[in-house]
């Protein structure tokens, strides 16, 4: 590349550790891989992202393949844009008085603030490399380079073949020319970055908190106090008025101090930790946490024979006995219902399928949180993934989550909230409002109200002088007891959001 | 009934195995080895996935269930056939004229000079297709087809060579030799010879894909491959640990079987038994029982020679005879002890019976048996209780 132009800040990977990277969420150190990694660049500063600038070592090429020939390697452009807080560290190793004498870490005079990288020059920067405490949100990712079509074929294909890697937002070209180096050099930095000081960042909240928000949103469809604890979540934010279960969650995710709840946090550890799918052991780990005192050995021996099928009430039966007692109870902690939940529903798909007519709509977000908790961002449906705008949403909400609670420093831009089918439905909104009702089956969800002004009775019909504008009001049981019952595919959720801009 | 299809793999679910099976080259002999559940059916499939928009492959199982089931569910309108029709029709087709005796395939003969049905004479057909290539006969297929082999060890030697002798080089086979239940068969070693492979390039699974590992363990109890090394026993007793119920009446079990369907009607529940007489008195128990139910229960027996009329794209439940489910999964699997016997003292046929009906279940196991009628196979269960729990009902 001409060195004139602007910098262009460089990140050269395999395809497999890209759809790793677009399933989970985010850019991560290889520290931060939730599955199989393979190594390249990512492993050489541990929890630090490599960047180069303009221009891919011919080694850091080849890294990318080393453990397999097979492996088609790609290379990601890095915007840096998005990232309005925070320094990284250049690694030019050649200045005099660069590192420290003691333990050869790198200087604070290393240290860039990274908005000051934007738009600078190549010849403006006298280094070839920047390292970016980990993780990156994918609204990083530019575009992605390969040396052929065949390359990014293959990509393509093998992504469609996989039920979590969604390409959607990803802009993708041809370069061969970026694969043929002229930057030889076989060590790609010096040793003393190879393990320099970073803040450790909490992987597994990090996705258990962006699986949690995105069931969060998916299930602010019904109504308007699931929308609250949506846009409270997604703001890292509490209100009094919550219910005891948000708050346990919520506590668990932002404070140090959960005395309150300390009883039950082993249960969301449980949640947290658990990052395989369709895996028993989490069930067994809550029934071990219930065994280990006295006070709920009962809890684990009826979750047991219920998952070896010896209890012979019904489903519908079990959930309605809960229901009752909690009547009877309006503030008791609802955690039998919801561990009942777990294990009778053990996937998100089930959960987003399932109705009671008992339920109330704190339940359903409730258990949608506790759901995506467990399932993480990688064990989401692809569908609810590419719902428009929330990929790249939800990655920068864990991308902030996690460097604000690592005290990196580092903070990115937020990308505008995803609409919310609650907040689309304003009552001045008539024409959406009459489109969604006949659309979705919900015209009895919604009642009217004419303004009271004086008509004239002309064959029947109301005659009003000038223009009358009705108004449209949300029938908050009619619409949940709908909505809990409608699924809405990333498909029916672009023709809303499509309906409701107009287009 | 709800409706289940081939869940598609999340990247992190694969292994690096399993992904670098993925990444094997498109042309070529590839031999790929593992236990049940190590996701061999799982790579095979996403393999002719990646074949399906071109549509040069060919996807082989050996028994009509499996090519049923795989059919149904793999979301993709799939170039199926089973091994032995696909090779009877071939064989015909290829044969010029209406020569009648050509036509017809060549079978293996027993000690009385009789015709064994089923049998093909491989090296009578190689003849065969041997003088039709010299003949450069009209009828030659293409042979850019890329076969792909589910259950690769059940089918013998010849089968491949047969093939081969007629051009046929893209061969993709998943095999399990501990899974054999063909008199007809072929070791990982005559697989690897025939497809010409080194040793250290036939790729292993050895992680479980599809059972919980206490399942696994379970089934890993009836491994007869002396060689293989011994299990770990877990460390504890699980959730999923296989339960063993004597019960006094079947309605008992029906009931059981009811339940487990009903709480979750996407589901599969695979009710497996030894004899066609168990098979059809489980069949009408069941379809009593679920009578006004939202669950359909199916069946179907290999004897019958109908095509197979079970639905595994819904939920429900499938009653069939252990002889049928080799390759089949479940989400639960109910084993009915009772009509398996153990035959001349031969109980390592009936272990890997067990091994392969028990290794079907992928979330939940339970076995069966009756009060009234002690079985002998019981003394081949594990006595351990991390491997599997007794209870009564």
């Amino acid at each position: 590349m001409a060195t004139s132009t602007k910098a262009v800040w460089l990140l050269p990977t395999n395809i497999e550790n890209l759809q790793m990277m677009l399933a989970q969420g985010l850019i991560t150190d290889a520290s931060g891989f939730v599955g199989s990694y393979y190594k390249d660049v990512l492993n050489e500063c541990l929890g630090y992202i490599s960047l180069f600038k303009n221009e891919v070592p011919g080694a850091a090429l080849s890294l990318a393949k080393s453990e397999d020939p097979n492996l088609i390697s790609c290379i990601i452009k890095v915007n840096l844009k998005d990232i309005i807080l925070g320094d990284c560290i250049h690694t030019r190793c050649d200045i005099e008085d660069s590192f420290n004498a003691d333990d050869l870490s790198p200087k604070a005079s290393n240290s860039v603030p990274i908005p000051s990288l934007q738009g600078k020059k190549t010849t403006e920067l006298d280094y070839e490399s920047i390292l970016i405490q980990a993780p990156l949100p994918l609204s990083c990712i530019e575009e992605v380079i390969y040396s052929s079509k065949a390359d990014l074929d293959e990509f393509k294909n093998s992504s469609e073949n996989l039920g979590n890697v969604s390409i959607k937002i990803l802009k993708c070209k041809v370069d061969k020319k970026e694969f043929k180096t002229t930057v030889s050099s076989s060590d790609l930095f010096h040793n003393s970055f190879a393990n320099i000081e970073h803040n450790p960042v909490e992987y597994s909240k990090t996705y258990s908190f962006g699986g949690l928000v995105s069931l969060s949103l998916y299930f602010s469809k019904n109504g308007e106090e699931s929308a609250r604890f949506f846009k409270s979540i997604s703001a890292f934010t509490v209100d009094e008025s919550y219910p005891l279960e948000y708050e346990w969650i919520y506590e668990y995710f932002f404070s140090n101090e959960n005395d309150k709840f300390q009883k039950w946090n082993a249960i969301l550890d449980v949640l947290n930790n658990n990052k395989k799918r369709n895996d028993i052991e989490y069930k067994n780990s809550i029934i071990e946490i219930l065994n280990s005192s006295p006070k709920t050995q009962s809890i684990a021996d009826f979750l047991t024979d219920y998952h070896r099928s010896k209890i012979e009430k019904s489903d519908t039966q079990i959930i309605e006995e809960f229901i009752d007692d909690y009547k009877k109870e309006p503030n008791k902690f609802k955690i039998q219902l919801f561990l009942f939940m777990l294990f009778y529903k053990d996937s998100v798909e089930k959960l987003i399928k399932y109705t009671h007519e008992s339920f109330r709509e704190e339940d359903y977000a409730l258990l949608g949180m506790l759901f995506g908790m467990n399932s993480s961002f990688i064990g989401l449906p692809k569908w609810l993934i590419e719902y428009e705008g929330m990929h790249l949403y939800i990655s920068t909400l864990m991308a902030n989550y996690a460097h604000k609670q690592s005290n990196t420093g580092i903070q990115f831009k937020e990308p505008s909230n995803p609409l919310l089918l609650t907040d689309m439905l304003s009552p001045k909104k008539i024409e959406f409002i009459a489109w969604f009702g006949k659309n979705f089956d919900t015209n009895d969800c919604f009642e009217t109200i004419i303004p009271n002004k004086d008509y004239q009775s002309v064959k029947g019909k109301k005659i009003y002088d000038g223009i009358i504008v009705p108004e449209y009001r949300i029938l908050k049981g009619k619409f949940l007891n709908t909505m809990s019952a409608t699924v809405i595919d990333d498909k029916s959720y672009s023709e809303i959001c499509k309906k409701f801009r107009g287009k | 009934m709800s409706k289940r299809i081939f869940d598609l793999p999340g990247i992190d679910e694969l292994n690096k195995d399993q992904k670098a099976v993925l990444r094997l080259k498109e042309s070529g002999q590839h031999l790929v080895i593992g236990g049940p559940g190590t996701g061999k059916s799982v790579v095979a499939l996403l393999r002719a996935r990646k074949f399906h928009q071109k549509n040069n492959y060919l996807f082989l199982t050996f028994n009509h269930v499996l090519n049923s089931s795989t059919k149904q569910i793999c979301g993709i309108d799939l170039k199926s056939d089973t091994a032995q029709s696909w090779f009877y029709t071939l064989q015909f087709k290829l044969a010029p004229g209406n020569d009648f005796d050509l036509k017809k395939m060549p079978h293996k003969v027993d000690s009385n000079g009789r015709e064994i049905q089923h049998s093909p004479d491989y090296d009578r057909v190689i003849e065969r297709f041997d003088s039709y290539v010299d003949q450069n006969s009209s009828h030659l297929p293409s042979t850019d087809t890329h076969f792909i082999i589910d259950e690769g060890q059940d089918l013998p030697v010849g089968f491949y060579e047969s093939l081969q002798s007629l051009g046929y080089e893209n061969f993709f086979i998943v095999a399990d030799q501990n899974q054999q239940i063909t008199e007809e068969n072929s070791s990982r070693q005559e697989l690897t010879d025939v497809l010409a492979l080194e040793n250290d390039e036939v790729v292993e699974l050895n992680e479980n894909y599809r059972n919980s590992s206490a399942i696994a363990k379970f089934a890993q109890h009836f491994y007869t491959d002396k060689a293989a090394p011994a299990p770990n026993l877990p460390d504890r007793a699980s959730l999923d640990t296989p339960t063993f119920y004597i019960y006094q009446m079947v309605n008992s079990c029906v009931s059981m079987i009811h339940r487990e369907a009903m709480r979750d009607t996407s589901k599969l529940i695979g009710v497996i038994v030894a004899t066609e007489t168990k098979r059809d008195s489980y069949t009408k128990f069941l379809s009593k029982a679920t009578t006004g139910d939202d669950i359909t229960v199916s069946s179907y027996s290999n004897e019958s020679k109908q095509s197979v009329n079970i639905d595994f794209s819904m939920g429900g439940i499938v009653v069939l005879c252990d002889k049928s489910v080799k390759g089949i999964e479940f989400d639960t699997v109910f084993i009915v002890l009772d009509d398996l016997k153990v035959m001349n003292n031969d109980t390592d046929a009936i272990k890997k019976r067990l091994y392969v009906m028990s290794s079907r279940a992928k979330e939940k196991l339970f076995l069966l048996r009756s009060a009234a009628i002690p079985n002998e196979v019981e003394e081949l269960l594990p006595t351990d209780e991390k491997l599997m729990i007794r209870d009564n009902i």
